[in-house]
C-alpha cells in the first residue's frame, strides 16, 4: 500500500514538471508574482525590468529546472534572515542570492545567540546584526541545535546592589555589574561599588532604599520594588516584612521565592511567581485577588469566561456542540476544532479555535472547501489533566471510494474515511454506480469530510465522477396475479423511503453531492430524487437524482 | 470704618491696574524685542528639527499605517482583497506544492515604500521651512542630501541628510541632518511574518498558537479563504501595532482534478 502511495504522489509530482508549460520569471494578469509555471505562454511577462532594463525571462520548462528561477537562499545582510527563494525575488538592495540551500550555507545555519542576558536561536548572521542594533556584545554557539535547549542556556547577566553617591546622598540602584562599572567612570557619581549579593534594601548598605509594599511587572512575573523602584525579590505576601527577603537576592543566604506550583500562582495574591507556559502571566488589570498587596498579580490567562464551542465541554448548545461552562473552559495554550453549521454540509468548513492569554480568537479556518480540515487530539498533561491539541491537516479523502474492506478504508494514518454499510451496496469503479451484485464486497468506503466545490467559477476544478460514483439503478421486477393485484417479486425495497436516505446519505458523504441543508440550514432546491419510471410490462427503473 | 473699607478696596483696584499694566508691557517688550521668544508660539519656527518633525509626521505615520495594513507595500500588484488589499509574499499557482517567497528582503522593501511615499512631503517641508525663516529675515541655505528610512528595534528612523544654515545678523543656525524617530514595533512584526512565510514556504500553513505562546505579546490571527489563501493579521498586544500580508500556499483542487496549474 506504501510503494501505491508512493507511485500516487511521485505521479502527482511528475504530472505537474511534466504538465507545466512555461516558466515567466514575472507573470502577468491580476495576480503577477515571480518565478511561476503557467499556460499559456501570453502569461509571462517579457516587458524590460525597472533596474536593469533588461527583459524579464521566460522558458519552455519547470521553473526548477532553469537557471533563473530555481530555488536558493536569499541572504539578507541587513538583518541576517536567511530564506528559500530565487534569484529575482532576491534582488533588492541588501540582498545575496546563494544556490544552495539554507542548511548548506555556514552563516545561515542555526544556533544559539547569547545577547546580554537572554538567549535566542538564530542564525549567525542575525546574531552579528542585533548585536550592531542593539549595542549589546553577543556570542554564537552553533553546537547548540535546537530552541529549547537554547533557552535553557541562557546566562542571566549577574545584577546587583550598585551604591553610589550622588548629590551628597548615598543611594543604589538594582543592575548588572557592567551597567554599575559605567556609572564608575561617569563624575557624577562617587563612591560606586557592586556586590552581586545585596539587595539595594540591604540594611548593611545603608542607602535611602526602603522596602515598600509595591510591586511591579518583570519578565512576566510579579517583583517587589524598594522606595527607589529598585527591582527587590518576587512579590510573596508572606515575606513582606522579612528583613532577609529585602536584603538578598533569591538563591543567597537561603532566600528563595514562592514555588511556581502546578498552576503558576494563577490569581494567586500570595505569590507572584506567575509561568506563561502554565497559563498566568504579570497583569495590572482584571480581577484583582482579595488581599493581595500592591498593583499586580499573576493573572489566570485561561479562557474562564468562554461560553462557546468547546470539545472540553460537558452541556450541549441547540445545535449539539458541546460547549464549555464555569467548570470545563479551555485552558491558556489549547486548541480545539470546531464546525460552521453541519460539518460536510455544502458551504461549512472546520475551524481551530484557541485560547490564549485568556481569550478565544478568530478561529482559523482550515478551508472553505475542506480540502484541509480540522485535526483534533485529546492528551493528558504531567498533572493527568486534558487538553486538546488541534491543527488544519490535508483532508484525505480523495482514495476512500478505492477501499473495498474496512481495515484499508478507516486507516486513519492512510486517509480520511468511513466505512458503511447497506444492503451489501460498493462503489463500481468500472460502471461509476453504486451496485450490489458483488458478494465479496459488504459495503462503501465514503470520506468523513467530504471535499465541496470551489466557489471561484472555475468549472474545470469539478469532475463529473465526484458525486456520479453515487448513482445507482434499482429494477424492481412486478408481476401482476390473476386478480390483477400487482406484487412485487424482487428489490422491492427500492419503493421505501429506507432506501432512498440511505443512497442519500452515501451520495452526501462524497462532497457537495446530492440534495442537502447547506452550512446555513438552507435546504437543496432539487426535491425529486429519486426519478421512477414505470416501464410497460410492470418493469420500473429507480434512478438518483444526479446533480 | 466703611470708609476705611472703600479705601481698601481702591487700593485693591490700583494695585491690579499697575500688575495688569506691567504684564501686557512685559509682553510688548518680549513680542518687539524678543522674536525667539516670540515663535514659541508656533514651535516649528524656534526649531527647524522641531518644524520637519511636525511636518511630516503626519504622512510618515499615515504612511507606516498604509505599508503595515498591505503586507508592505504602498500599491500591491499580487493582492487579495481582504479589508483593502494585501500583498501576497508567498504565492503559488501549482497545486500540492508551498509557496514561493515573493519578497525576501521584506524590510528593506518596506523602508523603501516608506520612503518613495514620503519622499515629496519632506521635499515640500523644507521649501515651507525655507520659506518660512526666510520670511523672519533669515538668509537661509539648504543643501538636498540623502534621504534614509530604517526599521530598529520598537522604532523607525527617518534620517534626511540636508544640511541647513540660517543665519540673521550674527545668529547663525546650522544643521547636519534632520532626524525623526517613530515609536513602532514594525520591525519585531516583520520579523515574525518572515518567519512564517519560511513556515508557509517549507511546510505550507503555519500554526499561529505556536508563534503566540513562544511570544506572549503577540496575537496572530488568520483569515482563510479559497484555493489556499490566508490573510495574516499580526498584532502587537501592547501597542497595537498591525501587520498584515497575505500567502497563498499548498492549493488542493476541488473534486478529483489533477490539472496542476491554476489558471
Amino acid at each position: 500500500m506504501k510503494k501505491i502511495l508512493l507511485i500516487f504522489f511521485l505521479g502527482i509530482l511528475l504530472v505537474g514538471i511534466v504538465n507545466a508549460g512555461y516558466c515567466c520569471e514575472k507573470t502577468i494578469g491580476s495576480n503577477p508574482a515571480l518565478c511561476m509555471n503557467v499556460e499559456p505562454e501570453e502569461m509571462c511577462d517579457v516587458s524590460a525590468k525597472d533596474v536593469t532594463g533588461k527583459n524579464y525571462l521566460k522558458a519552455q520548462t519547470s521553473c526548477e529546472l532553469t537557471s533563473f528561477c530555481r530555488i536558493g537562499t536569499c541572504i539578507n545582510l541587513e538583518t541576517g534572515e536567511c530564506l528559500p527563494s530565487t534569484e529575482p525575488a532576491c534582488s533588492g538592495e541588501g540582498g545575496i542570492w546563494n544556490e544552495k540551500t539554507k542548511n548548506e550555507i555556514s552563516q545561515c545555519k542555526l544556533g544559539c545567540c547569547f545577547i546580554g542576558n537572554s538567549a535566542n536561536f538564530m542564525t549567525q548572521a542575525t546574531c552579528s546584526v542585533t548585536s550592531k542594533n542593539t549595542g549589546l556584545k553577543t556570542d554564537f554557539d552553533p553546537t547548540i541545535t535546537d530552541a529549547i535547549t537554547c533557552a535553557e542556556s541562557a546566562n542571566p547577566t549577574e545584577e546587583g546592589a550598585c551604591t553610589y553617591v550622588e548629590n551628597y546622598v548615598k543611594t543604589c540602584k538594582f543592575t548588572s555589574r557592567e551597567n554599575c562599572q559605567e556609572m564608575e567612570k561617569d563624575s557624577s557619581y562617587s563612591e560606586v561599588d557592586f556586590d552581586s549579593n545585596l539587595l539595594c534594601t540591604a540594611e548593611s548598605l545603608e542607602t535611602n532604599c526602603i522596602p515598600t509594599r509595591n510591586t511591579e511587572c518583570y519578565g512576566g512575573k510579579v517583583y517587589f520594588i524598594d522606595s527607589e523602584r529598585n527591582r527587590a525579590n518576587i512579590y510573596d505576601s508572606s515575606k513582606i516584612n522579612d528583613k532577609n527577603y529585602w536584603t538578598y537576592p533569591a538563591g543567597i543566604m537561603g532566600v528563595e521565592s514562592c514555588e511556581i506550583g502546578s498552576d503558576g500562582n494563577k490569581d494567586s495574591a500570595k505569590c507572584g511567581n506567575c509561568d506563561y507556559s502554565l497559563g498566568s502571566f504579570c497583569s495590572d488589570k482584571g480581577n484583582t485577588p482579595f488581599g493581595l498587596i500592591g498593583d499586580y498579580y499573576c493573572k489566570n490567562l485561561d479562557c474562564v469566561d468562554y461560553r462557546g464551542v468547546y470539545s472540553g465541554g460537558v452541556e450541549n448548545d441547540a445545535k449539539g456542540n458541546l460547549i464549555a461552562d464555569a467548570t470545563h473552559y479551555p485552558r491558556h495554550g489549547e486548541s480545539w476544532c470546531a464546525w460552521d453549521g453541519i460539518p460536510s454540509s455544502p458551504g461549512s468548513s472546520s475551524y481551530v479555535l484557541s485560547c490564549v492569554n485568556g481569550e478565544v480568537g478568530l478561529p482559523k479556518s482550515c478551508d472553505p472547501i475542506r480540502e484541509k480540515v480540522c485535526n483534533e487530539v485529546k492528551k493528558e498533561d504531567s498533572k493527568e489533566k486534558v487538553y486538546y491539541e488541534a491543527n488544519c491537516k490535508a483532508n484525505q479523502w480523495r482514495s476512500c471510494t478505492a477501499q473495498t474492506n474496512k481495515t484499508d478504508c478507516e486507516n486513519i494514518e492512510l486517509r480520511d474515511c468511513e466505512w458503511i454499510e447497506y444492503r451489501k451496496y460498493y462503489f463500481n469503479a468500472t460502471e461509476m454506480l453504486l451496485k450490489n451484485d458483488n458478494k465479496k464486497i459488504t459495503g462503501m468506503c465514503v470520506p468523513k469530510y467530504g471535499s465541496g466545490f470551489v466557489r471561484e467559477g472555475n468549472p474545470n476544478l469539478i469532475t463529473s465522477d465526484s458525486c456520479l460514483q453515487a448513482n445507482s439503478q434499482c429494477v424492481v421486477t412486478t408481476e401482476k396475479n390473476i386478480f390483477g393485484s400487482v406484487t412485487d417479486e424482487e428489490n422491492g425495497y427500492c419503493k421505501e423511503d429506507e432506501f432512498v436516505l440511505n443512497m442519500m446519505k452515501i451520495c452526501n458523504s462524497l462532497g457537495d453531492c446530492g440534495n442537502e441543508n447547506n452550512v446555513i440550514g438552507k435546504p437543496g432546491t432539487v426535491r425529486n430524487v429519486i426519478e421512477i419510471i414505470e416501464e410497460e410490462g410492470g418493469q420500473r427503473i429507480a434512478v438518483p437524482w444526479d446533480w | 470704618m466703611f470708609e476705611k473699607r472703600g479705601r481698601d478696596k481702591r487700593g485693591q483696584v490700583t494695585i491690579f491696574i499697575i500688575v495688569g499694566i506691567i504684564v501686557v508691557a512685559a509682553a510688548v517688550l518680549i513680542y518687539t524685542f524678543y522674536p525667539k521668544i516670540k515663535t514659541t508660539l508656533g514651535i516649528e519656527e524656534s526649531n527647524p528639527q522641531n518644524y520637519i518633525q511636525s511636518c511630516v509626521e503626519d504622512k510618515l505615520k499615515e504612511t507606516i499605517e498604509l505599508v503595515s495594513l498591505q503586507g508592505g507595500s504602498v500599491n500591491p500588484e499580487n493582492y487579495i482583497l481582504e479589508g483593502g488589499r494585501v500583498e501576497y509574499l508567498c504565492y503559488i499557482n501549482d497545486y500540492f506544492i508551498p509557496c514561493l517567497i515573493q519578497q525576501p528582503l521584506l524590510k528593506q522593501h518596506i523602508e523603501s515604500e516608506i520612503l518613495n511615499e514620503i519622499k515629496n512631503t519632506v521635499d515640500d517641508c523644507f521649501d515651507s521651512l525655507k520659506e518660512s525663516y526666510f520670511q523672519k529675515g533669515y538668509d537661509v541655505e539648504i543643501t538636498k542630501g540623502v534621504k534614509d528610512v530604517e526599521l530598529l528595534p520598537e522604532k523607525i528612523i527617518s534620517t534626511f541628510n540636508n544640511k541647513a544654515k540660517f543665519t540673521k545678523g550674527e545668529e547663525v543656525q546650522e544643521y547636519e541632518k534632520f532626524v525623526i524617530i517613530t515609536n513602532n514595533n514594525l520591525y519585531e512584526l516583520v520579523a515574525i511574518a518572515n518567519s512564517i512565510i519560511e513556515w508557509e514556504a517549507t511546510y505550507g500553513d503555519a500554526d499561529p498558537l505556536t508563534y503566540m505562546l513562544y511570544y506572549p505579546n503577540l496575537k496572530v490571527e488568520t483569515i482563510s479563504r479559497e484555493s489556499g489563501k490566508r490573510v495574516y493579521i499580526l498584532t502587537n498586544r501592547v501597542d497595537e501595532n498591525v501587520f498584515r500580508f497575505a500567502v497563498k500556499s499548498q492549493v488542493w483542487p476541488a473534486g478529483y482534478a489533477t490539472s496542476t496549474i491554476i489558471v
